[in-house]
């Protein structure tokens, strides 16, 4: 078949680097990205960005690892390069706090990350609450700016961009071969995944650009994450609550949590809040199923539900997902080629 | 009893400070003035990135005023007075193109250790490196909040270029602090004293989180590219010109920060420029600090020097600052001032 046409449906982190993912791995193909959302209102937009995985229970350790390891490296050699400021990714050193010592003292993705290795007694000094500490290096990747990088590179590769609801996939059918799921927590209404919840985050955006290294608790709830222009600070998770709205108790909450963390972000600036719904799943969803209908049939390749870990994993998913595309590119020429006979 | 420090740097507003926080309540009568041709923002301090860090392959002998300056300041860094002092923790990394012996500082610093293979992937053409958390400390903000204090104390400051410490004890002044930096020959000549004149590039990279200072045996200190973010820009160096006295910015010597920096570090070439400074480190094999006493007519005046702390005057000033002020304890006890003497170390 000449030019499969695949509609990538999804802006988010996942969306445009899958899209990016199917371009280098089939530059024949045509892709369009057709999303509600595009950067500066997606999910990803909120997030901080920070390179230290989630943990998926319903995914083997070493898939997650692979992912996190492919991710990793890949923003890498970015942060490396002449493009790093563009792009939003940096390099960015600090410490995961416990207060008390975690039963996993080797996290799965420790030697994935730079230098890492338990903090000495001087350095957990400076957290009085907390006993037990890690220090290391890793990425980050700030948003906007990735977002728009990944756009201006898809862009560059003929790739073009449509605001459009979908509201249901089988509706693309006759206008794309191949359809590529990366709604993120709207996957829930748009497939009725009702294995998808969100983990409402809200997060404050504040100007203190004396804090150079991140400080994380390691309950995963209280994080201080350092960005080009702002600090992120965080955060709330909570499960089943799709409240967009920032709540103002809750932010003073925030900020309160992680002064005690960080004493000097008192002096903090212009803060902003967000809110963000993680779309959580036991795994990720990261398969190939075929919708049909009356003897149609629309191959589809599902790569949503990354929760609190979608920078983390990004491009090792996308990769996985431009590969099923691949599958279906093949399978789809296989019967089309059957059909000639 | 009249104390005049001379210079309005890290070295003279800092020991003007520690002087008047540790005597003014034991001895009633003191009297404190500052006096100097520059005040912040445009002192030799002002030009420094404010990195704590003493040269690791140097042989200077200043552990302990350096340690006592790390601990002084990392107590503070939890305090409220912390932002407005320009004071914040940052991690970074030395590199080397061989294996050096660890630095005496090594556990002075927080979490100091080598960098894995990986690391230095990111520093092609260097082999070896160290990664710590240090301290900054700006002094765009630390001489300004250093002169609030100072200035909340009661101590007067006046602008004007001292001549010779003859004039200061003609006035009535009974002790001077000689905190001069580099032109401390101006008042008494010192042929150690050299000029170390360094050139920096300031640029917005608020991208640039880590402190990264390459080293280069042979071609000595501070001649290797280095890049210190601060809270509001970053700055690019890596000259030292010994006997130098140009202050003025040097083409090459732009052209040779920009390129090796831009070499270390890619995404610098996207950064914009927004300034450019040259300055003079007041360079000595030692730290002058010590009493002199100099014949005034029938008196014997004393002068505590506190000069020559090379590029490392903001790693070493707190130390110093209590050197200085136990040398000003010892003047008043030979005086025989103030009752029960007991100066606070």
């Amino acid at each position: 078949m000449a030019a499969p046409k695949v509609a990538v449906v999804g802006a988010g982190v996942i969306g445009l680097s899958t899209a990016l993912c199917i371009m280098e791995t089939c530059p024949s193909c045509s892709v369009t990205i057709l999303s509600e959302q595009f950067s500066p209102n997606t999910t990803s937009d909120v997030a901080a960005g920070m390179l230290i995985p989630h943990t998926y229970p319903g995914t083997p350790i070493h898939v997650q690892k692979q992912w996190f390891k492919e991710t990793f490296t890949y923003l890498f050699a970015i942060s490396n390069s002449a493009e790093a400021s563009e792009a939003g990714i940096h390099l960015v050193s600090g410490w995961q706090v416990f207060k008390n010592t975690p039963k996993e003292e080797l996290p799965f993705w420790s030697d994935v990350v730079l230098g890492f290795r338990p903090m000495s007694k001087a350095e957990l000094q400076k957290f009085p609450q907390h006993q037990f500490g890690q220090a290391f290096a890793t990425l980050k990747c700030d948003c906007p700016p990735y977002l728009l990088w990944l756009e201006k590179r898809l862009k560059a590769t003929g790739v073009q961009m449509y605001t459009r609801k979908v509201a249901d996939l089988w509706e693309l059918h006759s206008e794309y071969d191949i359809v590529v799921n990366c709604t993120g927590i709207g996957a829930h209404q748009l497939v009725g995944d009702k294995k998808l919840f969100p983990i409402r985050g809200q997060v404050l955006k504040v100007h203190a650009p004396w804090v150079k290294n991140f400080i994380r608790d390691g309950d995963g709830l209280t994080y201080i994450y350092p960005g080009i222009h702002r600090i992120t600070l965080g955060g709330t998770r909570e499960k089943e609550n799709w409240s967009l709205s920032p709540d103002p108790g809750t932010s003073k909450d925030i900020f309160d949590r992680c002064c005690s963390l960080e004493p000097s972000l008192g002096g903090a600036q212009d803060i902003q809040v967000k809110v963000g719904l993680r779309p959580s799943r036991q795994c990720v969803r990261l398969q190939r199923e075929v919708l049909s209908q009356g003897g149609v049939k629309l191959p589809v390749v599902h790569n949503y539900g990354h929760g609190a870990g979608g920078f983390s994993v990004h491009r090792g998913t996308a990769k996985e997902a431009a590969c099923l595309v691949g599958e279906c590119i093949a399978a789809l020429q296989d019967s089309s080629s059957r059909a000639k006979l | 009893m009249r104390v005049a420090v001379i210079g309005a740097g890290v070295i003279g507003l800092s020991t003007a400070l520690c002087v008047h926080e540790q005597f003014h309540s034991l001895l009633p009568s003191l009297e404190l003035e500052v006096y100097a041709d520059h005040y912040t923002p445009h002192t030799t301090s002002d030009g420094a990135a404010g990195l704590w860090q003493q040269p690791p392959l140097c042989c200077f002998h200043h552990r302990l005023w350096n340690k006592e300056t790390f601990d002084y300041l990392l107590g503070l860094l939890g305090s409220p007075a912390a932002k407005e002092m320009g004071l914040f923790l940052i991690s970074g990394y030395n590199l080397f193109t061989q294996p050096v012996p660890d630095p005496s500082w090594k556990n002075i610093v927080l979490g100091f250790r080598n960098l894995t293979p990986k690391e230095l992937e990111l520093f092609p053409g260097y082999s070896y490196g160290w990664f710590n958390t240090a301290l900054m400390l700006e002094c765009r903000r630390y001489l300004p909040w250093l002169t609030n204090r100072l200035t909340q104390r009661g101590v007067k400051f006046f602008h004007k270029k001292v001549e010779s410490f003859q004039e200061m004890f003609a006035q009535g002044v009974d002790v001077v602090i000689n905190c001069t930096g580099v032109r401390a020959g101006e008042l008494q000549p010192d042929p150690e004293l050299q000029p170390g004149r360094g050139q920096v590039i300031k640029v917005l990279a608020p991208w640039v989180k880590h402190f990264i200072i390459t080293h280069d045996i042979e071609s000595g200190i501070y001649t290797s590219p280095y890049i210190i973010p601060g809270s509001e820009f970053t700055v690019l160096g890596g000259i030292y010109q010994h006997g130098n006295w140009n202050e003025a910015n040097s083409a090459q010597d732009h052209k040779t920060i920009w390129e090796s920096c831009c070499r270390l570090l890619p995404a610098l070439q996207k950064a914009k420029i927004v300034d450019e400074w040259s300055g003079l480190r007041p360079a000595r094999p030692r730290v002058r600090l010590e009493r002199e006493t100099i014949r005034h007519g029938q008196v014997q005046a004393q002068v505590i020097h506190n000069y020559g702390h090379g590029g490392f005057g903001i790693t070493i000033h707190w130390g110093c600052a209590m050197a200085a002020a136990r040398l000003f304890g010892s003047i008043l006890q030979e005086k025989k001032l103030a009752s029960s003497l007991q100066p606070r170390l």
